[in-house]
């Protein structure tokens, strides 16, 4: 049985709209229209797809935050609406930039009361404390007020927080954004770490291509409600990711020539090209290039993951 | 003078968005005015002295609660603009910066208090009646020293709003001049209940000509106390408007040496 | 069950810490705020004196009865927004989503999000309460047991009844005007004696609006002391936190987050 069970679930809100002066419109809106999946133990999944294409009103329903209209959703077993204070002790979130820590207040201080809240002894608590110092790094963040850190250090003090109770599953929503790029690499290590450590399953969501790439197995794509994709990470970049960019500069200028290829930009020496390797070689395509001129320099690319994603969401956007 | 009209009626038009507040304003003021009723019900029925009727005090509760208006916006702006160094801008406009502040709050507390003085008249016809043998002409003359009233009070939390210049915070000078205005210048009572010597002291102060002297000649007129309370209110709205404008243009001469 | 209750005292008794914490790094604005709250407070004080020096008593209040009203009203008041300063804006934390932080904890949710706020004025209204009690003469051993008794008590209902208005908000929506009339008719009777009002009223104090069993029974009882009436005051507590929570939590379940300012636009 996985972590997260989910199964046909839907959650429409109905919005009032204002007619006239007395007189009100309602307006259905689906926002998660019947979807399922299944999330295992120790797994890093993705879980994207563009704004108000459902994710957040997903994770709210997993969380307990909301009632789903009707379907079935467990987390380790626990209906999250009934169970929602056992389910609590269980998982872990990161939201956005909503944050738990008191801005005024040294991050030890927000522990020590989310250790009452949790209720933890006084010496389980500085234990788990001094683990979390430990992999996160934060021991000297730990008497200095949030409203002194930087964007870097505080989220690391944020996803602290949001495990200090040793949470068996957590959901992490955009927990790199607005960060530079070393602190985006350091995040990013410390949330595989945390997955090890402790084998926590994690549910990501993000805009950030990096994050996903880096570290998810498997991705679940929203969109409109709908499922539009669930797959490997692998398997996804094999079916998708057949088309590859090729650039080259020649020494001289050339006569450019080749069927079958789609050409992204062209100077006198030097191209870019498109090639679809569903029917072509790619050692049949170089050949070619080759005989054309002397070539100076070139570069075989993949598409970037994020193409990929904005094709899917094209592709299978509208069913 | 145009320039300051134009300044009062695109205040009462922005006063729609304090409509809200100024409604709950309102209720609140309804129910005091109710449990002051009760309250004085059964003060009366133990014969206190008070030299008025039970109607009659009931009436001069209800003109002065009419008289609270919103006075903290004046404070808030003031030592905003202050703080912000938006008054540098302002001193270099062609009208002075505090009869614009006069001039807008005025715009916005008058409609209040037009509605207010409405819904008290209202409440004191249904709970206690009109006043027998009260002159129809006696309300337009009330009318003038009551908007005297208003004016005076203005300009003194204006006068106070300015310490903003010298010290960080106005508001607990405009806080204590709020509490003085309700215990000593008859507010929640008539001062003429105070100890003899607090009365004599009282009667001729500032405070008194916003709230006590206004009300009481209101609800028991005659031309004495009229023209007495005119004619202070004349004298302390001079006195006050060049009060503030002499600090104004001392604040704005320091502020000139500072640097802004 | 015991745990339960134990654990969330502690949680209370860390808020209260940590709010403390805070807002004692601006200590100036700190004090000022407690000092000036009970100077205001004390404005009013000034009109019961006036008052009865003209009479000997009002609606079967002597100046002392008067002093202890006052002084439960304010420490009532006081301790309410000392332990929960945000439960007045509950409304705004149901309508635009902000309560998601809290269903996110395992502590009740009432409780936790309402502890997160201390309205810092509020200590001036607690200190004020028991300043009254020393003035009235009152201050013995079991006068001051009793008034901090009445406070609890006194504090449960009043936080009951704002809760019950904030929690409308889920059926709703905004309740901003009818949640602030109705504090405002509280606290507006909660300081005149009950005497003075006629039976439609005091129908409403024991009812609606629980003026009765917060602050005039509590009166009653200090001048007349009645087990029988304490334990009615206690049950009366209780009732109102019962009913308000029901309320509370069974609007929950309509809680969307903040999914209804997205529907909105």
């Amino acid at each position: 049985m996985g972590v997260i069970t989910v199964k046909d679930l839907r959650k429409d809100f109905i919005a009032a709209k204002r007619k006239g002066f007395l007189k009100r419109e309602y307006l259905k809106i689906e926002a998660v229209r019947g979807i399922s999946f299944e999330v295992e133990e120790g797994e890093i999944l993705a879980f994207i797809g563009p704004n108000g294409a459902g994710k957040s009103t997903t994770i709210k329903m997993l969380t307990g935050i909301l009632n789903p209209t009707s379907g079935y959703a467990r987390v380790l077993g626990l209906d999250p609406q009934r169970d929602r204070k056992k389910l609590t002790y269980k998982i872990g979130t990161v939201f956005g930039q909503k944050s738990q820590l008191w801005f005024h207040l040294p991050p030890k201080d927000t522990f020590e009361l989310l250790g009452s809240i949790y209720g933890m002894e006084d010496k389980e608590l500085k234990k788990r404390v001094d683990y979390l110092c430990e992999i996160l790094e934060i021991k000297d963040l730990l008497d200095i007020p949030v409203r002194k850190m930087s964007l870097g250090q505080r989220i690391k003090c944020e996803i602290a927080a949001s495990i200090l109770h040793k949470p068996k599953v957590i959901f992490l929503d955009e927990p790199t954004i607005g960060l530079d790029v070393v602190a985006k690499k350091n995040l990013r290590s410390l949330i595989k770490r945390i997955n090890q450590e402790e084998n926590t399953t994690i549910f990501l969501t993000s805009h950030d291509i990096g994050d996903i790439e880096k570290l998810c197995k498997r991705m679940i794509i929203i969109n409109l409600g709908q499922i539009i994709m669930d797959d490997n990470m692998k398997r996804l970049k094999y079916n998708y990711d057949n088309k590859k960019i090729i650039s080259l500069r020649y020494a001289e200028d050339i006569d450019f020539n080749l069927e079958d290829v789609k050409i992204l930009s062209k100077t006198n020496n030097a191209v870019k090209l498109e090639v679809d390797m569903e029917d072509r070689d790619i050692d049949d395509i170089l050949l070619k290039l080759f005989k054309l001129g002397k070539v100076e320099d070139i570069s075989i690319s993949s598409r970037p993951l994020e193409d990929i994603i904005a094709e899917i969401y094209s592709i299978r956007g509208e069913v | 003078m145009k320039k300051y009209l134009k300044i009062f009626k695109i205040s009462i038009k922005n006063n729609v968005t304090y409509f809200k507040d100024f409604i709950i304003g309102n209720v609140f003021t309804v129910i005091i005015v109710i449990i002051f009723f009760f309250l004085w019900k059964k003060l009366y029925a133990q014969n206190i002295k008070t030299g008025f009727t039970f109607q009659e005090m009931m009436w001069y509760l209800i003109v002065g609660e009419s008289f609270t208006l919103n006075y903290n916006r004046i404070h808030r702006n003031v030592a905003q603009d202050i703080k912000s160094g938006d008054i540098a801008y302002k001193i270099n406009k062609p009208y002075n910066y505090t009869l614009y502040i006069l001039f807008d709050t005025l715009g916005r507390n008058l409609l209040d208090f037009y509605i207010s003085c409405f819904i008290s008249f209202a409440v004191g016809i249904a709970l206690v009646g009109p006043i027998k043998g009260y002159k129809f002409y006696y309300l337009f003359f009330s009318m003038i020293i009551m908007l005297c009233g208003v004016i005076l009070n203005h300009i003194i939390h204006i006068t106070i709003s300015l310490s903003a210049l010298w010290v960080e915070e106005n508001m607990p000078y405009a806080w204590i001049y709020g509490k003085i205005v309700f215990i000593f210048g008859g507010l929640l009572y008539p001062i003429s209940l105070l100890p003899k010597w607090m009365f004599k002291v009282n009667f001729y102060m500032p405070w008194s000509f916003v709230v006590y002297h206004i009300s009481k000649t209101a609800v028991k007129f005659n031309w004495n106390d009229f023209l007495f309370t005119f004619l202070g209110q004349v004298i302390y709205i001079l006195m006050f408007l060049f009060l503030m404008l002499t600090i104004y243009r001392r604040g704005v001469k320091m502020l000139n040496v500072n640097g802004g | 069950m015991l745990m339960e209750v134990r654990r969330h005292f502690k949680m209370l008794f860390s808020y209260v810490k940590f709010n403390l914490k805070c807002s004692s790094e601006y200590k100036i604005s700190f004090l000022t705020q407690i000092f000036g709250m009970i100077l205001n407070n004390g404005s009013f004080l000034i009109f019961w004196w006036i008052i009865f020096r003209n009479v000997n008593i009002i609606g079967g209040y002597s100046f002392d009865d008067v002093l202890i009203l006052w002084g439960l009203a304010s420490s009532s008041f006081g301790l309410t927004y000392i332990l929960f300063g945000n439960v007045r804006e509950l409304s705004d934390f149901i309508i635009s989503g902000r309560l998601d932080s809290y269903i996110l904890q395992p502590a009740d949710i009432v409780l936790n999000t309402c502890a997160s706020k201390m309205e810092v004025s509020s200590w001036g209204d607690l200190i004020y309460g028991y300043i009254l009690l020393i003035l009235a003469g009152r201050f013995d051993l079991k006068g001051a047991f009793l008034f901090t008794l009445f406070t609890v008590t006194g504090s449960i209902i009043y936080f009951s009844l704002i809760l019950l208005l904030n929690s409308l908000a889920f059926y709703l929506g905004n309740v901003e005007s009818t949640k602030r009339i109705l504090d405002m008719f509280f606290l507006a009777f909660a300081t005149y004696p009950e005497g003075i009002f006629d039976n439609f009223f005091r129908f409403m104090f024991y009812s609606v609006l629980p003026v009765g069993f917060s602050i005039y029974l509590p009166i009653r009882i200090f001048n007349n002391f009645s087990l029988l009436s304490i334990i009615l005051v206690i049950l009366a507590a209780l009732v109102w936190l019962f009913i308000s929570f029901k309320v509370f939590y069974s609007g929950l379940k309509r809680y969307e987050s903040a999914n209804i300012m997205e529907a909105k636009i």
